[in-house]
Formats: structure tokens, C-alpha cells, sequence
């Protein structure tokens, strides 16, 4: 006979607790599976009903996920391949059931429960589990696919803001334009009003939605004219929710109908818009209440123990699929808030300051993009013409430095700190340090630059900061040398594509076979959005803000610009659900991803995203490379 | 466009009428031959309508490895089966069954790994049609690019009974076609690719039941997003009888 185990059992066989039965327990649990599957966005309901001969007693999930919540949205648990659930847990004794939902495509098996009763009469494992269930009414407690009971009551993901209703977060201001109206005055208004979605209105009666997307792949990329008119083109119809909904409804009919904007309806009428950005601000609470803690803080130790809530805050805004962006500055705003707080600490612990002082942030802080366990990066700008007092500024910066570690912010290893006695120096030195790196471009020079080059004033007199940049920008800009090395530099790292359109994965260190999401995906965009945005003398810092001011400039074409805004949020938001994972999992956070982990579809996204940064790299190295070096 | 989608789904009527009137024509054609063989049982079984709900149906998803591409010249190697009911794969229903060959298994066990040496003491051609045949009463069969598989069990079929099968089926790459022309999409139609698009995982093995099996997870998948559970039909599926 050929061998064949068939997919189920090969699969039960590697999880909890199956991978404790024996061969013949197995086969038996095997033959009393069934397969289904869910889309995403729909419910699950479990068959229980007692005079049914196949009652189901266990479900297990093949591969997707999905997430159990309380009738009123309170999220219990989420469930990923190999993960299971008891029936028991979900249609409670004496209890409303919870609710199973699926958050991606989801292949479940279906255990029945005349075969678990069955198979913990002879095996331990599935008894405890059974006992463990039907005597445990905590509805926190969990079984994770390790088997470990993991509790879960942990305040991270008590996320009842997702109970208020619909109507507390929409924006009632509705901003709207007639089906007739022309896509370019719909564009205008959106942009003056600062929006990513118009209600498209005939006499009051809503007809359709225009979204930033829509802008996007039915205009941009099909060549529409913009005097065409919007109904050509809008989404006609559009999913509605009802103002006395629950946030949590809407999210899942976002999540299922892959839509960021819900108009919303109370009687049939339209009363305002609901977007996904309004779902993250309506859990601003606590973000506010940590900013709180920070500056209420009087000891680096009080500080310390306010930042040690940051990375649960970060998982959960994760989890709640907040745009990596958003997440970058708000993790940015807290390390502004820590360094203004420690500021303020120093100063009371030193005395009032001899003279005026700029606080410089670099890199990833200074362009707000800083992930969990960014390093720092940060300088001390000096007025000119004064004598400074330079033993106050050392232990000054000292304490804002070891301030800034103890609070999850690791000293920088190329030592940009500024108690580092290069880096705390008055403005002609940074002029001059400015003036080398642009007029003798070495490669230690490009290195330096492109983290000095992203400057953010933080606190002090902004005056002294503005007076460097304003240097710095007249200087670059003319310096066509410069460009080309820079551009040279940004070239190095390279997108991870093989000749076959395969991963090409890093092979150094611990992380074998991986993917390095940092160097090969953000970095380069970061690089790109620099190098144009300094040939042009824009002031934005941001990636995203660099690349919409680059399409706004005219020296990049919309198409590239906003393919590469798509590839960086995707790139980095794959980094932030890698980084959330290590969080939970308790293992070192680093920028490392095994492709094995990613679905198939996000596989292909991911590849899609690469491709998009090879496109942009080489339009980079016409534009600046020019053969100059 | 509109116009476009809406011939197509005109053409598409015909070809279900058209496979119906064939169906119906065989019917009364080899009704007769067919008394007291063992084929009898599914002539004499009612027709399944396309309006019956895809819940309330049981299906037979099938899958067969041959030993070349051309019927004429070739045969099939083995066969292997799985039944959905109530829009559940039942795991206890898997089938494999390995036929007895005796041109030997030639370039194609490279495929499958079936080697003559495994073939031996397999079932008979018969054998393993005589227990595909009872299952085929009222049940709609699957099969991932139906004609191929078709042709080669109807050739077994009518060599071994002198009569072909009778059945009705629905094909899980006619399904996805259709599924890609609506959306204006363009992509891979093999059993992995359709797979990878439902997010699917990699299946691990590649036989006559690891293929019914893949390709019974597909149908669920397809149907989850063809239509509500409660309210989809077999002719949102593409049913042919045949």
C-alpha cells in the first residue's frame, strides 16, 4: 500500500493536545473530524443542539483566525493555526454565548462531541481539558496553542471602547458634492477639507462615496480624465451603518467589506461619516492617560515604570489594525514626551540652564517613525558668540541619555547622543560638521548624514534649530555630488527579490533565513524620500508627509509617490504585526520576519511592495546617480 | 461590460440547459441497457434539480491519477474520493483506492509516486467503480477540471459495464474561472493557485485523496464566498448533469 496519513491527522499531529495521543486516538479523533470553512468578515455559529447526534464539543483552527468576543464586543480570545476552542467556553452555562468571528478565511475542524467524551475516557490530555473547561466560569482564561493557560485579563486587551456606539464617534460634519459634480472639484474639496472620503448626495438621498482609493485605482490608474464627472467613478452604494451601532459592528464590517469609511444613517437618513481613524481616536483614552503618567512623573523611576506601558499600548493599536504611520507617531510622541520630561528633570536636579539650548532628536524620532525599541539619536544644540558652560551641559545631557535608556530608548551604538562631546556643540560647529558632510562626501560622511540630516527640534529655543536647518537645506539642495552619493547610499540597500521573484533572505547571524523588514523595506523608501526631499528643499520630515510633498512638488510622479506610500505602510505594518508578535510571544523585538509566517496572499502583497521600492530605486539612481561617482 | 457579463451569463443558461437535454437524452438512451447492472441504481435515481440548496447536498469530490493524458492510451492509477454533507467535509469518508494496471505505470509515477510495485494488489478496475458507483445515487460529484477526469472514468465505465455513468456535477475550475472573469481579475486556475487565493494552506501530499481532499476544502471555500449559507444553490455553482 502506499503510506498515507491523511492532511487532517498529519496536521493534528504536530498540535496540542492531539500531539499526546496515541496512534490509535488519534486515528479516532481523525475520522471523527469534519472540515469547514468561514470567510472572512462572517460568524461561526456551533452546532449544540442536544438532540443532534453530531453535536460539536471542539473546534480547531487549519489555518486563518478568528476572534471570540462578548455579545458586547468584549474581545476573549483570538485563534490562529493549530489554536482551539471548547463549545463548552463558547455557548456558556447560565451565560449569553460568545460570539466567533472571523477575522481572516478560516479552514476549521470540527470535533463532535460524542468523540471527545470518547476520547477523554481514554486519554489524560483531553480529560483535563474537558474537566478543566466545565469546571472554570472565568470567561478571561485561555488556551493558547502552546496548552499553557495564558490569562488574559490583563487590562492590554479589555478594549470595551469598542462598545460605545456609532454615532458618540462618527464626524457629523458631512462634506459632500453632487453626483455631477467634476472629479476635480471633488478632489479639491477633499483636499481643503482635509478629508479621505466625500458622500457623494442627490437631493439629500445618499448615493455614493469617493474615497482617497477610489481617486486612486479608478482615476490615477485608468487615466480618467478630471473633468469627467464623479458619479463615473465613485462607489455607488456604499455600505452604511446605523448610528446606534456598536463601534465594534462597524470595525468588523470595515474588516469584511475592506472599507476604511462607513457612512452613517439613523432613519434612513445620512447623519455623518465613520472612518477607521475614528475607531483608533475613540481609543485615545488611554494613550492620554499615559501621556499623563509621563508628565506627572518626578524620578527617571516613576518615568521608567510609565514607559513600560508603551509596547502593551502599541500591540494593542496593532491588533487594532491602526495604520503603521499613526502608530510611528504616536510611539514618537511619547519619546518626545519622555525627553521633554526629562528636561524639565534635569533642570530642576542641575539648575536653570546658563544659556538658551536646542534638544535635536535624529533619525527615526526626528522623521516620527520610531518603532518599539527604536535606539536614540539625539544632539544638543549650543548658541554662538556666549561662553557656555560646558560642565552643566554634560551632566545634563548625561542625565537625559541614561534618562532615555532606562525608559526602553537603548543608547545609540554609533554613540549620536549628546553626551557625547561631538555632538553637544554650538551652531558654527554643527554648520561646519553640515558643511563637511555635503562638500566632501566620504562614506562615513553619507552614513552620518542620513541620520543627521532627519532633524527635529524637541525642545528649547527653536529658533537656534530652525537656523541650522534653514542652513542645511540651502546647502544640500545645490550640491548635485552630494545627491548622487546619497542616492548611492540609499542604493545599497537593495529590495529582497530574487531573479525569480523569490525571497532572497539574510542569512547572518541568528537569523537564518530571514527577512530583514527593516534594512530591505523601510529603510530604502526612507532613503528615497530623503534624497528628493533635500534635492528640493522640502521641510517635511515624515516619510509619508516627504512623499506627498515630493508628488505636490512635481518631482515625483503621483503614481510612484502614492505606490510607495502604499509600500511603506504595508511593509511597516507587517513590521509592527512581526514586532507584536515577539511582544507577546516574550522574545527579543527585533526587525526580522521568517516569510513562512506571512499567508500566501500577504506573501505575494509583500513581494508586490518590494517590487514597487526596486521601481522607485532605480527612477532614484536616473534621476541622481547620473554616473557622477 | 454590463453587456459583456450579461451574455455571459446567458451563455452560461444554455450550456446548463444543454448538459441537462444531454443528460436527459443518455437517460432514455442506456436506460434500458442498464436494468440489473450494477449502473442501474443511478438511472433510476431522480435528477438533482439546480435549485436545490447547496446545504442540503451531499457531494462526492473526487480526484484521479492516470498514467497519461490521453484516455485512449491510458489508464487510471488510482482513485480517491471525500463526501461533504451538510456543507461539512466528513474527514471519516476519505477513499483511496489503487487500481491494478497492466500496462505498468510508465513516466507518470514520477507524479504520484504509485510504482508498479505498489499497484500490485491493488483493486480491479471494477472493484473501484462498483464502490464509486454506489456512492453516486443522489450525491453531486466534484471534480477540480471535470472533462479529464470525466473522460477516463467513463471509458473504464464503459469497457468494464458496457454503459457509462450517469451524474451530476459541478467543477471547482469552471467555479473559479467564472468567479475571475466577474471580478475582471486574471490569475492561475490549478488546484494550488485557486487554493492560495482562499488562503488555503499548502497541501502536503500529492495523490487521488490529498487532491479530493484540497479540492473539497476549495469548494467550501468558493461556496463561502459565492453566496449566504442559507440561500445558496446548486446552480450558483454551475451544476451539469451529465
Amino acid at each position: 500500500m502506499v503510506s498515507e496519513t491523511n492532511d487532517v491527522q498529519s496536521f493534528l499531529v504536530l498540535h496540542p493536545p492531539f500531539n499526546q495521543l496515541k496512534q490509535a486516538q488519534l486515528e479516532y479523533a481523525s475520522t471523527n473530524m469534519f472540515v469547514a470553512f468561514s470567510k472572512s468578515g462572517s460568524e461561526i455559529t456551533l452546532d449544540i443542539s442536544p438532540d443532534n447526534a453530531n453535536k460539536i464539543g471542539m473546534l480547531i483552527v487549519r489555518s486563518g483566525s478568528l476572534e471570540i468576543r462578548t455579545k458586547s464586543g468584549e474581545l476573549v480570545d483570538r485563534l490562529s493555526t493549530g489554536d482551539y476552542v471548547l463549545s463548552e467556553r463558547i455557548n456558556r452555562k447560565d451565560k449569553t454565548p460568545l460570539r466567533i468571528l472571523v477575522l481572516e478565511d478560516c479552514l476549521y475542524f470540527e470535533l463532535s462531541d460524542y468523540a471527545l467524551w470518547t476520547l477523554s475516557a481514554s486519554s489524560n490530555e483531553i480529560a483535563a481539558l474537558v474537566e478543566h473547561e466545565s469546571d472554570n466560569e472565568v470567561i478571561s482564561d485561555v488556551v493558547s496553542s502552546d496548552g499553557d493557560d495564558v490569562l488574559i485579563a490583563d487590562p492590554v486587551v479589555n478594549d470595551s471602547y469598542l462598545s460605545q456606539h456609532v454615532s458618540k464617534v462618527m464626524s457629523a460634519n458631512i462634506i459632500s458634492v453632487s453626483p455631477e459634480a467634476s472629479i476635480r472639484e471633488a478632489a479639491e474639496l477633499m483636499k481643503d477639507s482635509r478629508i479621505s472620503a466625500l458622500l457623494i448626495l442627490r437631493a439629500n438621498q445618499l448615493v455614493g462615496i469617493l474615497t482617497d482609493r477610489d481617486l486612486r485605482s479608478r482615476v490615477l490608474a485608468k487615466g480618467v480624465s478630471d473633468d469627467v464627472v464623479v458619479a463615473e467613478v465613485m462607489t455607488m452604494s456604499p455600505r452604511c451603518i446605523d448610528a446606534d451601532s456598536h463601534l465594534y459592528d462597524a470595525h468588523l464590517k470595515m474588516l469584511s467589506e475592506g472599507v476604511h469609511h462607513l457612512p452613517v444613517t439613523k432613519n434612513a437618513k445620512t447623519v455623518g461619516i465613520l472612518t477607521l481613524s475614528d475607531i483608533l481616536r475613540a481609543n485615545n483614552a488611554e494613550p492620554l492617560s499615559l501621556i499623563r503618567a509621563i508628565n506627572r512623573a518626578d524620578t527617571i523611576y516613576e518615568l521608567g515604570s510609565a514607559a513600560e506601558n508603551l509596547p502593551g499600548l502599541v500591540v494593542k493599536l496593532v491588533e487594532r489594525d491602526a495604520r503603521a504611520v499613526d502608530i510611528g507617531k504616536i510611539i514618537t510622541s511619547f519619546s518626545d514626551g519622555i525627553t521633554k520630561r526629562l528636561l524639565r528633570l534635569a533642570e530642576r536636579k542641575f539648575g536653570v540652564p546658563p544659556c538658551d539650548y536646542a534638544w535635536l532628536a535624529f533619525g527615526s524620532q526626528a522623521r516620527q517613525e520610531q518603532v518599539l525599541g527604536s535606539d536614540q539619536d539625539n544632539g544638543l544644540l549650543l548658541p554662538d558668540g556666549i561662553d557656555i558652560d560646558d560642565d552643566y551641559f554634560k551632566k545634563f545631557a548625561a542625565f537625559i541619555n541614561d534618562g532615555l535608556d532606562h525608559c526602553g530608548m537603548p543608547y545609540c551604538p554609533g554613540d549620536i547622543m549628546a553626551k557625547n562631546d561631538k555632538w553637544r556643540q554650538p551652531l558654527h560647529v554643527w554648520q561646519k560638521y553640515f558643511t563637511r558632510w555635503i562638500e566632501e562626501p566620504s562614506p562615513k560622511a553619507v552614513m552620518h548624514s542620513s541620520i543627521f540630516f532627519d532633524m527635529r527640534h524637541i525642545a528649547g529655543n527653536v529658533e537656534l534649530t530652525q537656523q541650522l536647518r534653514q542652513y542645511v537645506l540651502d546647502k544640500a539642495k545645490s550640491n548635485t555630488i552630494f545627491l548622487a552619493m546619497m542616492c548611492d547610499n540609499a542604493l545599497f540597500h537593495s529590495p529582497p527579490l530574487g531573479f525569480f521573484k523569490t525571497f532572497v533572505l539574510e542569512s547572518d547571524g541568528d537569523h537564518n533565513q530571514t527577512l530583514n523588514l527593516k534594512k530591505r523595506g523601510t529603510i530604502p523608501i526612507v532613503d528615497i524620500a530623503r534624497n528628493y526631499a533635500l534635492s528640493a528643499s522640502l521641510s517635511p520630515l515624515n516619510t509619508i508627509e516627504r512623499l506627498h510633498a515630493m508628488q505636490d512638488a512635481g518631482i515625483m510622479s503621483k503614481e510612484m509617490a502614492y505606490s510607495l506610500i502604499d509600500a511603506h505602510e504595508f511593509i511597516a505594518g507587517i513590521r509592527l504585526d512581526a514586532q507584536g508578535r515577539q511582544y507577546r510571544e516574550n522574545v527579543e523585538i527585533n526587525n526580522y520576519l521568517d516569510p513562512k509566517n506571512l499567508s500566501p496572499l500577504v506573501r505575494h502583497q509583500l513581494k508586490d511592495a518590494f517590487n514597487v521600492v526596486r521601481d522607485a530605486q532605480s527612477a532614484m539612481r536616473t534621476r541622481f546617480g547620473g554616473g557622477v561617482i | 461590460m454590463l453587456f459583456e457579463t450579461r451574455s455571459q451569463q446567458c451563455g452560461q443558461g444554455l450550456v446548463a440547459v444543454l448538459y441537462n437535454l444531454y443528460y436527459r437524452y443518455r437517460r432514455w438512451r442506456f436506460g434500458q441497457e442498464v436494468i440489473n447492472t450494477p449502473l442501474q441504481p443511478l438511472y433510476d435515481a431522480a435528477v438533482i434539480k439546480p435549485s436545490q440548496l447547496f446545504i442540503d447536498t451531499r457531494f462526492l469530490v473526487i480526484d484521479c491519477e492516470m498514467s497519461g493524458l490521453d484516455p485512449s492510451a491510458c489508464q487510471l492509477l488510482s482513485v480517491g474520493w471525500v463526501i461533504i454533507e451538510r456543507g461539512r467535509i466528513v474527514n471519516a469518508s476519505g477513499k483511496h483506492l489503487l487500481i491494478h494496471a497492466d500496462r505498468g505505470t510508465g513516466d507518470s509515477s514520477m507524479i504520484h509516486g504509485l510504482f508498479d510495485s505498489n499497484i500490485a494488489g491493488a483493486n480491479s478496475v471494477a472493484t473501484a467503480l462498483m464502490l464509486l458507483m454506489k456512492q453516486i445515487p443522489d450525491t453531486v460529484l466534484v471534480f477540480h477540471h471535470a472533462s479529464l477526469d470525466i473522460k477516463f472514468l467513463q471509458k473504464a465505465t464503459i469497457e468494464t459495464f458496457q454503459n457509462p455513468l450517469l451524474f451530476s456535477h459541478v467543477d471547482t475550475m469552471v467555479i473559479e474561472k467564472k468567479r475571475l472573469h466577474l471580478q475582471g481579475g486574471v490569475g492561475g486556475i490549478r488546484l494550488a493557485q485557486c487554493r492560495q487565493r482562499y488562503g488555503l494552506p499548502e497541501s502536503a501530499q500529492h495523490n487521488a485523496l490529498a487532491d479530493a481532499q484540497a479540492t473539497a476544502e476549495l469548494l467550501l471555500a468558493q461556496a463561502s464566498y459565492l453566496g449566504r449559507r442559507e440561500t445558496l444553490n446548486l446552480s450558483d455553482l454551475s451544476l451539469r448533469s451529465f
